[in-house]
């Protein structure tokens, strides 16, 4: 029986029809899991009243008890002892095409962790296994029904596959295997007084980008389920950020890289934190229901844009810092926008901006951006505002190369997101509510935090060196990207009616 | 003189009978007037005890009482060793700190620490000569100019912390109204006249006391005058003192600063028993108003621990205005903006509003508050009519609007006094929706449904709960930013009650008037073995409380996978709900809505047959 060191060259033929089989069926629950997840940060209630999206609605939840891992999945260890190829017939029955790439024992023993690289559908797939052995008490992460993916045998004997991020166990076990058995010895937050009395171990986010565990609240480890061939730009955005010293988000411990592919990441885990766009939600049905000016109504949002508007300065400098500047070129960003826009009406204002810039001859600075900067990429938590993710990175999504364009991008993002945070807020209140006084609400409303989140930027120190002092150029480039923005990311109708909230955005 | 002990409890220095108590502040002058002279006394307060008992507070804390020209609500004394006449005798005084205590009710005074009244024949000495043997009791100085660095406390009324006295031809140094000069307590006749008056009140009976405006005992050249070392020493000088002649008596600071600044004030354990937690209060206001709860855990989270055998103090109002000391300038925009629309409600740097009009009247919106208020770390401090929801008169100078009579009943002056209407100390609240002919203790009684009966019902429920007094808090995470959910959890004493104050409904409604209560009726018994010392029993306790502070409705998906195996159960009404497992715990609230539950053990809930 061989080893698993040494990559899946190394490995025997049952052991790779064992993995195989594993794969099959993670992939199985994959799709299910991103059929049914929205890709965003938020939970979303509903026509039901039902949790769509969010680590809650990833799949059916289970009833809660911990099973036993005695009970066989679709193959049976029998099977697995059938011999060489005992994989395939299976591999073909689920139409699937698993070329095994990297095998890494990262764990010996029981249980034991498996990180694999499979080619998989001309994707990369990236699994963490968990070996168990036959018969244990699994601490399940999360709702999977039915945890155990295949059997598998190797010198310790036969061992139930588990996903690894399921298992509790094991899911600590690759906590400490990607940044280290020091990382206990951390220190905590500082004035944190929220130990809890057991272990913790939960799903934080289940998506098509990355798998979340929150481990005893203190670490947050990311795995990515889909790899890049090469560096992930959302790790590369996240360690320029931490080099640069941006501190508003998670602190990343560890960057879990190998074979030159981003693999995963293990950062701090935010405690208390709600998305930026339920904030805003939140804000809004409160203007919504006193009816008064957006300035006196309880849940004003406008010390929150303020804050944000700084962060996202903060966020701008230091990518500045970490990355470099270019010198931009307007004429080229108003060619996008246009044609990113052409399917769009576009406003004399709008026209007229594009038209100056191609008149333009100045060079604003370029950085490395984040590239999709909008509510839902931002959270609140006890101690202010943070980047909650660093995705899709700032890269062209096809090259996966940096994109440099002026800062200005991610503002004019935001505040279409603040648009779009208006009207679905006006959406959701439905037909029987609908009004003009509730659009000119609306509208306030984004006019007054736009203001302030735009105020914030601006008069954040340092700023000035990466944004053009004429504010009148800064008008045209915003309304030139936001153009963009809203291409990518088309505006929900204020006046249509019906449906759960949209996505964040 | 003997030390009145309370019946139910012991005092041993371990017996840390306020980490768990509920505190009821009472303006003497306010509650009740016994003998029909316009005025609240004692002997009023001693027929009201049984109301207190029965509404299920531990501790009354009672504003001044001592002699004062009464230009700060009392807080000016002229004669530290007596009872205001207007008030009531020492012997009054006596029998109501007997009553009480028979009724396992503790009493605190307030200790005006910090100065006297300018009619205080300290003060009277003092400023007449600068040889007198008291002329070093104050603090005076040729000139207005040192200390600059202190900062001017009521800054709408006084332009500084010197006023020139004619008498003495010398400035005086006072921190808050001129007719209020300050101790000298680098004297060490001042400080053992102090100790004296601290002394004089305990063998009274007293339970402790709070230390009103102690951080400024102290001055120093380059300093604030706040929060000196040297006052700090004062206080665990106190606290000796307490510990070695008065053990189970309490200090309870009045300290107005950020968390980790007043947290010096429990020292190691070894000052103050209790502080204020003056932040928190204004963030409880603003959460509900900005519909999140990052107000609230922001605050949280900038709370330091706690040293052993110390607690906070939580309220929702005082007798002072709604103190806005402590937030930022922006804050106290918005809440100026949000809960002083009229400026006749600022009072100071704060508002001058009580609990149910701040709320506009919403009833859900004070249940959400007290909820709160009985769920955080803290020992609860209510403000007398605020079980009722009384209203205030903001027409009324300085912090009056919040110190009118209590409302007993819908008969003459609110069944608070007899007396004619123009002898009232201040006019009872007539109006309409506040007034006495709205709101009051009788109609409240009468109404199951009442404020006053939800709240009692809540007290009763979190004297089952004493984790809810000494428990850890492990904040929740939920994305949903309208709600707030956190466990408190930890070893608590196995304590067992009896009736009245038990589980379950008041099988007896106090009237109106005094009823006589049997001491044996109404004792809370404590297992012998609790007071032994190594002997006591504990069991784990953990109860999840969920709040949301929007006025929508809203979903909740709860991280209680550390919980995983327990199941809760509805502490109102016993309810049982689905175990919890590793998923997310999914919950709904309704607007303003608030839930508690008993998370408890497998064991148990195999045993429920729900």
């Amino acid at each position: 029986m061989s080893g698993w060191t040494g990559g899946a060259g190394h490995l025997d033929d049952r052991q790779r029809a064992g993995i195989r089989r594993a794969l099959a069926r993670w992939r199985q629950h994959r799709e299910l899991l991103e059929a049914h997840v929205l890709d965003s940060g938020m939970p979303v209630v509903d026509a039901d009243g039902a949790g769509l999206g969010g680590p809650a609605s990833a799949s059916v939840w289970s009833a809660g008890t911990a099973p036993g891992l005695g009970a066989a999945p679709s193959s049976t260890a029998d099977e697995v002892r059938a011999g060489a190829g005992a994989g395939r017939p299976a591999d073909r029955a689920m139409g699937l095409d698993v070329e095994l790439v990297d095998v890494e024992h990262l764990r010996p023993g029981r249980p034991g962790v498996l990180d694999v690289v499979a080619e998989m559908d001309g994707r990369l797939a990236h699994a963490v296994l968990s070996l168990r052995r036959p018969g244990d008490e699994l601490h399940v992460v999360g709702a999977m029904e039915d945890p155990a993916l295949g059997f598998v045998e190797d010198a310790d004997g036969m061992a139930v596959v588990v996903d690894a991020l399921h298992d509790a166990d094991a899911a600590r076990l690759l906590l400490h295997a990607v940044a280290g058995a020091g990382i206990d010895r951390l220190p905590r937050r500082s004035g944190s007084t929220r130990q809890h009395p057991g272990e913790m171990v939960s799903l934080a986010w289940d998506g098509a980008d990355a798998t979340v565990v929150g481990i005893d609240r203190r670490f947050s480890l990311s795995v990515f389920p889909w790899l890049r061939r090469g560096p992930h730009p959302g790790m590369t955005l996240l360690a320029g950020l931490d080099e640069a010293g941006f501190n508003h988000m998670a602190a990343p411990v560890a960057l879990w890289r190998r074979a030159g592919r981003d693999l995963g990441a293990v950062q701090e885990f935010l405690t208390g934190a709600s998305g930026g766009w339920a904030l805003a939600l939140a804000s809004l049905r409160d203007l919504f229901a006193s009816r008064a000016a957006p300035d006196a109504a309880g849940g004003d949002f406008a010390s929150e844009a303020l804050a944000l508007g700084t962060m996202a300065a903060r966020m701008h400098l230091a990518l500045d810092r970490a990355f470099g500047r270019r010198p931009g070129d307007p004429t080229a960003w108003a060619g996008e926008a246009e044609l990113a826009g052409r399917s769009l009406p576009i406003t004399d204002p709008v026209r007229g901006a594009l038209e100056a810039l191609w008149a333009s001859d100045v060079r604003p600075p370029a950085i490395r951006v984040h590239g999709d900067f909008h509510l839902g990429r931002t959270a609140r938590t006890d101690h202010g505002w943070v980047l909650a993710d660093t995705m899709p990175g700032g890269a062209d999504s096809a090259s996966d190369e940096p994109v440099f364009r002026s800062p200005l991008s991610d503002v004019a993002d935001f505040c279409a997101s603040l648009g779009r945070a208006a009207r679905t807020a006006v959406r959701e209140r439905g037909a029987a509510t609908a009004s003009a006084a509730l659009d000119e609400l609306a509208a306030a409303w984004e006019a007054r935090n736009r203001q302030a989140f735009l105020a914030a930027y601006l008069a954040t120190p340092g700023i000035g060196g990466l944004v053009p002092a004429n504010r009148e150029l800064v008008q045209h480039l915003l309304a030139c990207f936001e153009l963009m923005a809203v291409a990518r990311r088309p505006m929900p109708s204020a006046t249509s009616v019906g449906g759960p909230a949209a996505a964040p955005g | 003189m003997t030390a009145l002990v309370p019946s139910d409890r012991s005092y041993d220095p371990s017996d840390r009978w306020f980490q768990d108590a509920v505190f009821y502040e009472v303006l003497v002058r306010g509650f009740y007037d016994a003998n029909d002279d316009g005025t609240g006394d004692l002997a009023g307060l001693r027929a009201k005890l049984d109301y207190l008992q029965w509404l299920g507070i531990d501790c009354l804390w009672l504003l001044p009482f001592c002699p004062s020209p009464m230009r700060d609500g009392g807080y000016d004394v002229s004669d530290f060793f007596n009872v205001h006449p207007d008030y009531g005798t020492l012997g009054e005084l006596v029998g109501l700190l007997e009553d009480a205590h028979r009724r396992g009710i503790r009493v605190i005074a307030d200790l005006v620490i910090n100065h006297t009244s300018d009619q205080h024949p300290w003060f009277a000495e003092s400023r007449s000569s600068r040889t007198n043997p008291k002329a070093d009791w104050y603090v005076w100085n040729d000139d207005d100019q040192r200390w600059p660095e202190a900062r001017v406390v009521f800054t709408d009324v006084e332009r500084s912390n010197w006023t020139w006295d004619d008498v003495r031809q010398q400035y005086y140094w006072h921190r808050f109204y001129s007719h209020q000069p300050d101790l000298n307590y680098d004297n060490p006749e001042v400080v053992e006249a102090m100790f004296e008056v601290v002394r004089f009140w305990l063998d009274l009976g007293f339970d402790g006391f709070r230390l009103d405006a102690v951080p400024y005992l102290y001055q120093r050249d380059g300093t604030s005058g706040e929060h000196l070392p040297e006052t700090h020493a004062f206080i665990r000088r106190l606290r000796k003192q307490l510990d070695a002649e008065y053990s189970g008596r309490v200090l309870l600071a009045e300290a107005n600063g950020w968390p980790a600044d007043v947290a010096d004030y429990f020292g190691d354990g070894d000052e103050c028993h209790l502080c204020f937690h003056f932040p928190l209060m204004p963030r409880l206001f603003m959460a509900v108003r900005r519909e999140h709860r990052f107000p609230i855990t922001e605050i949280l989270s900038q709370t330091p621990e706690l040293p052993d055998g110390c607690q906070w103090a939580i309220f929702l109002r005082n007798h002072d205005e709604l103190t806005l000391e402590q937030v930022t300038d922006e804050e106290r925009d918005y809440l100026f903006a949000e809960y002083a629309k009229d400026p006749r409600m600022k009072r100071h740097m704060g508002i001058g509003r009580r609990l149910a009009p701040l709320l506009d009247g919403d009833r859900r919106l004070a249940e959400l508050l007290y909820s709160l208020l009985l769920s955080l770390p803290g020992s609860p401090v209510l403000y007398y009519g605020d079980e009722l929801l009384m209203g205030d008169n903001i027409y009324l100078g300085d912090r009056d609007s919040v110190r009118t009579p209590m409302q007993w009943s819908p008969d003459r002056n609110g069944g608070f006094s007899r007396a004619d209407f123009a002898q009232l100390y201040l006019p009872p609240l007539m109006d309409p929706v506040y007034g006495f002919g709205a709101v009051n203790v009788e109609a409240q009684l009468r109404n199951p449904g009442s404020f006053l009966h939800w709240i009692r019902g809540m007290l009763v429920q979190r004297r089952s709960l004493p984790v809810l007094g000494i428990g850890n808090i492990e904040l929740l995470d939920c994305p949903n930013p309208a709600v707030l959910a956190f466990v408190r959890w930890g070893e608590v004493a196995d304590v067992s009650l009896a009736a009245p104050d038990g589980l379950g409904p008041p099988a007896v409604m106090p009237t109106v008037a005094a009823v006589p209560v049997e001491p044996a009726d109404v004792a809370r018994t404590v297992p012998a073995e609790h007071g032994a010392p190594g002997a006591a029993r504990t069991r784990f306790q953990a109860v999840l409380c969920v709040h949301n502070l929007s006025r929508f409705a809203q979903p909740v998906q709860l991280d209680l996978a550390g919980w995983a195996g327990r199941r809760p159960v509805e502490v109102l009404g016993r309810v049982s709900f689905a175990p919890i497992g590793p998923e997310p715990y999914s919950l709904a609230l309704g607007p303003h809505g608030y839930l508690w539950f008993d998370l408890v053990e497998p064991a148990w809930a195999e045993s429920d047959p729900s």
